[in-house]
């Protein structure tokens, strides 16, 4: 499952992220390591991008970005 | 001996900084970079004077965009080296902030952490144990409410504690150290977080979080309706706000020089002075109000935390012309000025997306080209239905975004660039902005552009103030005569140029009025009435009567109207694309660090103008227009 396949309020465990390095750096820097935890808030307008809080933090990224995370087992 | 504070992005690095320095403080470049950073000097309580630096937010000790890369170069080298780092990190975020601590503290530098938002930290229900997180992390912290200026002298005394350490010099290539970086490193950084915040991290009850704001800024709807009215806001305020103030500048200027005439001796000196230097002056002033309450307004939204979400909002549509929502802000500034808005566009990371961005901001309608098209506007327009010019203006701001948008999808279409289509941004938390933070940063801002502005402008000025003024025969018999307009080196750069502009339905004397809009682009309005010689007027709407009267009836050497409706519409078409100013120029090449996109930049646009204006111009002759 990934990250842009959570559906609004549902929140998930980052597994890992299948990107090219730099990206896939910048992603991990950001806090979304193995085991962060991940709420997914809504979607920005014009079919923008996603809004997610990973420790703490409201983060926006694009689908494509979001695509790339892989999510564990859904929590309530 | 040198401190630098550094912290993650939205960390209240800034807000220390201010309350450290008193707001005293100056914008200072880089060795060899045009980025900027703050530099103060802050008395100790020792009485030891300290150079303290402040950076822009590093998220990592890896740099992405171009002004990371330069605060990382002064941390890194030898000389810019600082003896003490402090660390600055967001109290209520923690789990993040800490991991550029443990970067800090790995590549060997003398480290103390400053823990903001302490109020935020408390309200949240959380309650931090600094003693604890002090032994675990093995550097001083210190928890404090930066918007206080009460905890000012414990930031002093600590940082003069601490300035006694040592960098620990262990690794020979940090920068290196850092670049290696592995997965499993990173993420054992963010375990030992973790690990560390789950023992000096107590929560005593579960809050919610304040107001929802972010389901009415971020709505399908709503979301949608805020951001066209603060968009609307804030171009109101730059042209309604601003014009009384801008009014009041332009009479400033033209009462000084009004007063040199009336007591310098009369020679072509004190006229020099008076046109060419402070008229140069003058004309750059005159943006100074819309440029200030630009820097307010972006600081207002920026300290507020609702830039952030602009840019998520404004990312989809950006995505379709190439490039992404952290070009926002520096296409919104352009609307001022192209110069600040280069400037803003350092933030923006992959290189080919910070230069497409710069390379569109000229087309955006800067405030410069207002009294060009009001001229050619009210010229074609009746006067008694002032609606029409009204709607003219906006389909003319309208077209200059639609132009920016398909330069930026063609650029990046055929361009087989390769770029990164990611877009990842922090939305940090909303807030009250802090008045005296956003007036100190305004005005350095301000400062920053006139004095980088002033030199080009001015000797742009005087160069063709003496174009117009010299002529070949202007020292004949030994004293100083005042060409006529014909007989200037102007007239005689107009004629070489004729067969350019003639296309475009203009004489020479179009031409010369072209080529002084290169000093500032408004100077179009003051050579019209120079070339055609309209006399002197007593205010500048009975001038804009008398030059727009002048123009009705002036012919070319075939007795046929130039002012006729093609060409005027030609004129609007051409400076809206053409690249007619040499301080962007300059702003271009310091930004880009390459001559070769500030020139090419400037022929590519101003060719493009000159092509469909020609296009326009002959098309719609043949619809005899």
């Amino acid at each position: 499952m990934r990250l842009s396949e959570l559906k609004k309020g549902q929140k998930s465990r980052v597994c890992s992220i299948q990107a090219e390095w730099d990206q896939k750096r910048r992603l991990l820097e950001l806090g979304f390591v193995q085991g962060s935890r991940v709420e997914f808030l809504g979607r920005a307008p014009l079919c923008g991008p996603l809004i997610v809080r990973c420790r703490g933090t409201k983060i926006a990224l694009r689908p494509s970005d979001a695509e790339c995370i892989a999510m564990g087992e859904m929590e309530s | 001996m040198k401190i630098a504070l550094v912290g993650s992005p939205n960390c209240g690095k800034t807000t220390l900084f201010n309350l450290l320095t008193g707001s005293k403080y100056e914008t200072v470049n880089y060795p060899g970079a045009t980025v900027e950073y703050a530099r103060a000097n802050l008395r100790l309580p020792s009485g030891d004077l300290a150079e303290c630096m402040d950076t822009p937010g590093l998220p990592s000790l890896q740099a992405l965009s171009a002004d990371e890369q330069v605060t990382l170069n002064a941390l890194y080298n030898t000389e810019t080296r600082p003896d003490l780092v402090v660390a600055v990190a967001d109290s209520t975020q923690l789990s993040r902030h800490l991991y550029l601590v443990r970067q800090l503290q790995e590549v060997g530098y003398n480290t103390l952490l400053i823990l903001t938002m302490a109020d935020q930290l408390k309200s949240s229900g959380h309650s931090l144990d600094v003693d604890l997180l002090q032994d675990h992390l093995g550097l001083p912290v210190l928890l404090i409410d930066p918007r206080k200026s009460s905890c000012k002298d414990a930031v002093l005394d600590l940082m003069a504690l601490c300035l006694g350490g040592q960098n620990t010099e262990t690794l020979v290539n940090p920068r290196a150290h850092i670049a290696a970086h592995t997965e499993s490193q990173i993420e054992e950084h963010f375990r030992e977080i973790d690990r560390i915040l789950a023992d000096v991290l107590t929560q005593h009850e579960e809050k919610k979080e304040q107001w929802p704001w972010d389901q009415v800024l971020l709505h399908p709807v709503w979301g949608i309706v805020v951001f066209l009215l603060m968009m609307t806001g804030l171009y109101s305020a730059i042209f309604w706000l601003a014009a009384p103030l801008t009014d009041a500048v332009d009479g400033t200027f033209a009462w000084l020089m009004s007063l040199m005439d009336q007591y310098l001796p009369h020679s072509w000196i004190s006229a020099l002075l008076s046109e060419g230097v402070v008229g140069g002056l003058g004309a750059m002033a005159v943006f100074i109000p819309q440029i200030v309450i630009l820097f307010v307004i972006l600081g207002i939204l920026e300290e507020s935390g609702y830039l952030a979400r602009g840019a998520a909002l404004i990312d989809r549509p950006l995505a379709a012309i190439g490039l992404n929502g952290r070009a926002f802000v520096p296409l919104l500034s352009g609307h001022a000025c192209a110069i600040p808005a280069m400037m803003a566009a350092r933030t923006i990371p992959g290189r080919f997306e910070r230069l497409l961005t710069m390379g569109i901001i000229p087309l955006m309608t800067c405030s410069a080209r207002i009294p060009v098209f009001f001229l050619l506007v009210s010229f074609l327009t009746p006067a008694d239905s002032a609606w029409i010019g009204g709607l003219a203006m906006t389909g003319i701001y309208l077209l200059g975004i639609i132009m920016g948008a398909v330069v930026a999808t063609l650029i990046h279409r055929f361009s087989g660039s390769k770029r990164s289509d990611s877009f990842v941004l922090e939305l940090p938390a909303l807030r009250m902005p802090l008045a005296k933070v956003l007036l100190v940063s305004t005005w350095h801002k301000t400062k920053s552009y006139i004095q980088k502005a002033t030199g080009t402008i001015v000797i742009i000025s005087v160069v063709l103030w003496a174009l117009v003024n010299f002529g070949p025969h202007s020292f004949e018999n030994g004293v100083y005569q005042k060409p006529e307009i014909e007989e200037s080196f102007a007239a005689g750069m107009g004629r070489v140029l004729e067969p350019v502009v003639e296309p475009m339905g203009l004489d020479w004397r179009g031409g010369v009025a072209l080529i002084s809009g290169f000093a500032a682009r408004e100077v179009f309005v003051s050579s019209m009435a120079l070339v055609y010689r309209v006399d002197e007027a007593e205010d500048d709407d009975a001038r804009t009567q008398k030059l727009m009267d002048t123009m009705r009836t002036a012919v070319h050497a075939d007795g046929s109207l130039i002012f006729k409706p093609s060409t005027c519409l030609g004129l609007i078409l051409f400076y809206m694309i053409a690249l007619q100013c040499f301080p962007t120029v300059a702003t271009a090449r310091a930004e880009s660090g390459s001559w070769k996109f500030a020139l090419g930049q400037l022929f590519a646009l101003t060719g493009l103008a000159w092509l469909l204006s020609v296009a326009l111009v002959q098309g719609l002759r043949i619809l005899g227009l």
